[in-house]
């Protein structure tokens, strides 16, 4: 693996080989950690050692189901509530997630309310007690199109945004799709992702906007497991979570640290579509959508950049990493 | 650092990964809603969200 440098490691441009080092690194924090709750805990938390001690020693050496991180974030918080016999069933459950061989899977959303791992998946992209969505399993239907869209935008990613694509299928382990709320009154959702889900990115499949469309939310949900790795040591954002601002992707106003993300993904997505431009590979009707939502993406960077430069407290990294997000913007227009 | 006083499993929040960037006076509300850095990060485009 090739030294990381600060410069290389948080650039702008994408890479998949950065992306090898940062994994690498979530999983050494995430050992590290589990190590650490076992010491803690010795005598009082019941686990099968053995089992224990082989899963950390898988976990360092290869990809591992982005559920372990949720896990985890589950343990410590038991543990928050004292409840040890549920952080030693916890702990047990994880030594049981199945191994992964590497390679981006796409997987269908199970029914929440049957299935306890789409009930995990669910609460971990729900866990704002300010708004609440429902997720459900998508139709067959739906989730067959809503493949063939992602078999294309990676035909057009490996076609006019190669160093793009390879990024985003070291970044991935799954892409889980799922279907959201149809009332027109409800919530819904587009995609997400969670620190907590290392790896994993939850689509809404029922989309009508194409590859093209594809394309900008694989590069908006990489990117931000892109700054989720970026971050596994040092926070990118000091803002506190209770102060809100107008985010430049959603009506309700966010943390800082939910602006900041939104910024940096929509230059990314400005990126990949002027990428895809420049390449000369589109028909003249996705280079008419391309050159729309170019324009829309360096709209709303511009609406996020100013409430970022205005509010935000960010970390050396932090800034940084947005210097870069912006530098890239200045010269692109 | 969290305070874990009482509690039979003693955790350092500064030795976890992710909750290490939980501020100190937030955590002591020990709510998930503090971990900003840890929310999930559901988006789409402006209009998505209709109420």
């Amino acid at each position: 693996m090739a030294v990381q440098t600060q410069d290389n490691l948080h650039a702008f441009a994408p890479s998949a080989e950065r992306v090898f080092f940062l994994d690498q690194r979530m999983r050494s924090r995430l050992a590290d950690s589990l190590r650490y709750i076992l010491t803690q805990g010795e005598g009082v938390l019941t686990v099968p050692h053995d089992r224990l001690q082989k899963f950390l020693t898988d976990l360092e050496s290869r990809p591992v189901s982005p559920l372990a991180f949720s896990f985890y974030n589950d343990v410590v918080l038991a543990i928050e509530e004292d409840d040890v016999e549920k952080a030693s069933q916890l702990l047990t459950e994880l030594t049981t997630l199945p191994p992964r061989a590497g390679g981006l899977e796409i997987i269908e959303l199970a029914d929440p309310k049957h299935d306890a791992i789409a009930a995990r998946y669910a609460r971990f992209l729900n866990d704002d007690p300010s708004i609440s969505f429902e997720i459900f399993p998508p139709s067959k239907q739906i989730a067959e199109k809503c493949r063939a869209q992602i078999r294309d935008a990676f035909a057009l990613l490996d076609s006019g945004d190669p160093e793009l694509a390879g990024e985003i299928r070291a970044l991935l382990r799954e892409i889980v799709l799922a279907a959201g709320n149809k009332d027109p009154k409800a919530y819904t959702f587009d995609g997400a992702s969670s620190f907590m889900l290392w790896g994993a990115i939850i689509l809404n499949a029922d989309r009508g906007d194409g590859a093209i469309g594809m394309v900008q939310m694989l590069a908006h949900e990489s990117a931000h497991n892109l700054l989720f790795g970026f971050s596994a040591d040092e926070a990118l954002v000091e803002n506190t979570p209770d102060e809100l601002f107008s985010s430049p992707l959603r009506k309700d106003p966010r943390p800082m640290d939910g602006i900041y993300h939104a910024t940096f993904v929509t230059a990314r997505m400005h990126r990949v579509v002027r990428q895809l431009l420049e390449s000369g590979i589109l028909d003249t009707a996705a280079k008419e959508k391309a050159q729309k939502d170019l324009a829309e993406n360096a709209r709303l960077f511009k609406h996020g950049i100013e409430t970022v430069q205005k509010f935000a407290r960010l970390s050396p990294l932090g800034a940084s990493v947005m210097r870069g997000a912006s530098d890239y913007m200045a010269a692109a227009s | 650092m969290k305070n874990t006083i009482n509690k039979r499993v003693k955790l350092d929040w500064s030795q976890l990964f992710g909750f290490n960037q939980v501020q100190s006076a937030q955590a002591e509300h020990g709510t998930k809603r503090t971990r900003a850095a840890l929310a999930a990060k559901i988006g789409g485009k402006p209009g998505v969200k209709t109420t």
